[in-house]
């Protein structure tokens, strides 16, 4: 695959060395530094793009800002000596931490949904950058798929909660609705069709 | 967790997996797999299996709904799956198979060249092998899909060259002290 064909998507960040790339007919994702391993995801086979925000970059933000404003205040009380210089530096940094996280949005994670895995971009690390590659990827998939109407995904699930309706007899023994599993991988799946007995 | 009504929704699936989520949806996730529908078209024997052309296709890939043959059937917690299907799903929480994997000999020889001039005396062993590493695969051309030329191997071998004629002009030096 010729490398001028792939518009990048996603780099390395501080935490992984993973990458992102689209190419022309699927999502191109490199792991690793010295040994490279490659994830193809076909665009015809993306059925979701899931994104949740987590709790990290607001623990940063916080410990950022509080840590800048204590650092500075220890930095004007050492004025006398030139210790102030030291914790002037770790004040700025903590400043710089504070920043980033409120540039990046706070911290997310996202997935990305097939029939057969959901793989997870672990590149994409704040919010701000998911979004961005939630975007460029939707417009690659959609151009691929074709959109998704409201309409059409609603009469699809409805269909398929009428076909389950219409299994059970006055006859055959009720199966009880059981409520959704909690499950710590989200994994958005259709219902399974119930097997034909007949 | 169950599929949202609306293709894309924001905060969602809270009550069912503990976090909410941002969820966009593309057609591919109504797509069913045609086991029921290429039941005739298996009983004709004009389908053939989508991994051996040669051989006739005896049933449907319940994950990825591709049609496949004997060989390729094996069994999945109740599901009728392919190989590669399978493949892709013991790999999630176990080691499972590794994907396509290269290694990256043009940053390694550039690695090589470069990263022991910390401690420079480490160069008389880095160097000459980032040498023969650059000699050894240049054949092979640029190793990443993304890369386009072989510039690193170009400086890795540059650079190891001028560290192995510094350990030679040293060499000599020394003996004729």
């Amino acid at each position: 695959m010729a490398a001028k064909n792939m518009q990048k998507l996603f780099g390395n960040s501080a935490s992984t060395l993973q990458s992102g790339y689209l190419a022309e007919d699927h999502l191109l994702i490199v792991n690793g530094r010295f040994q490279e391993r490659y994830k193809r995801l076909k665009y015809a086979d993306i059925q979701a793009l899931l994104i949740r925000r987590t709790a990290g970059g607001k623990v940063l933000a916080l410990c950022g800002g509080l840590g800048g404003f204590l650092f500075l205040i220890i930095a004007l009380t050492q004025m006398d000596s030139s210790a102030w210089i030291a914790w002037g530096v770790i004040a700025i940094v903590s400043w710089a931490i504070f920043a980033l996280s409120l540039y990046g949005q706070g911290t997310a994670q996202m997935g990305v949904q097939t029939a057969v895995q959901t793989v997870f971009l672990e590149g994409v690390t704040t919010l701000r950058k998911a979004e961005k590659v939630a975007v460029a990827l939707t417009a690659r998939v959609e151009a691929e798929q074709g959109r998704l109407e409201p309409e059409v995904l609603r009469a699809a699930l409805e269909k398929k909660r009428v076909e389950r309706r219409e299994h059970y007899t006055v006859d055959s023994p009720q199966r009880p609705e059981t409520p959704p599993r909690l499950n710590k991988e989200a994994v958005v799946r259709p219902e399974p069709p119930v097997p034909d007995t007949e | 967790m169950p599929v949202p009504n609306l293709p894309f929704v924001k905060n969602y699936g809270g009550a069912h997996v503990g976090a909410n989520h941002d969820v966009q949806l593309f057609p591919a996730i109504l797509r069913e797999s045609a086991k029921v529908k290429i039941d005739p078209l298996i009983e004709e024997g004009t389908t053939t299996c989508f991994f051996h052309e040669k051989l006739p296709a005896s049933a449907v890939c319940e994950v990825s709904g591709r049609m496949i043959c004997d060989l390729c059937k094996t069994e999945w917690k109740g599901q009728t799956v392919s190989f590669e299907a399978l493949q892709s799903l013991v790999g999630q929480k176990g080691k499972g198979v590794k994907g396509e994997v290269v290694t990256k000999w043009d940053s390694i020889a550039l690695a090589l060249a470069l990263l022991p001039l910390v401690m420079w005396f480490t160069t008389i062993v880095t160097a000459p092998v980032a040498l023969g590493i650059c000699i050894w695969k240049w054949r092979a051309g640029p190793t990443s899909v993304l890369r386009k030329s072989r510039w690193r191997y170009v400086l890795a071998g540059l650079i190891a060259t001028m560290e192995i004629a510094f350990w030679m002009w040293f060499l000599i030096w020394g003996m004729h002290r």
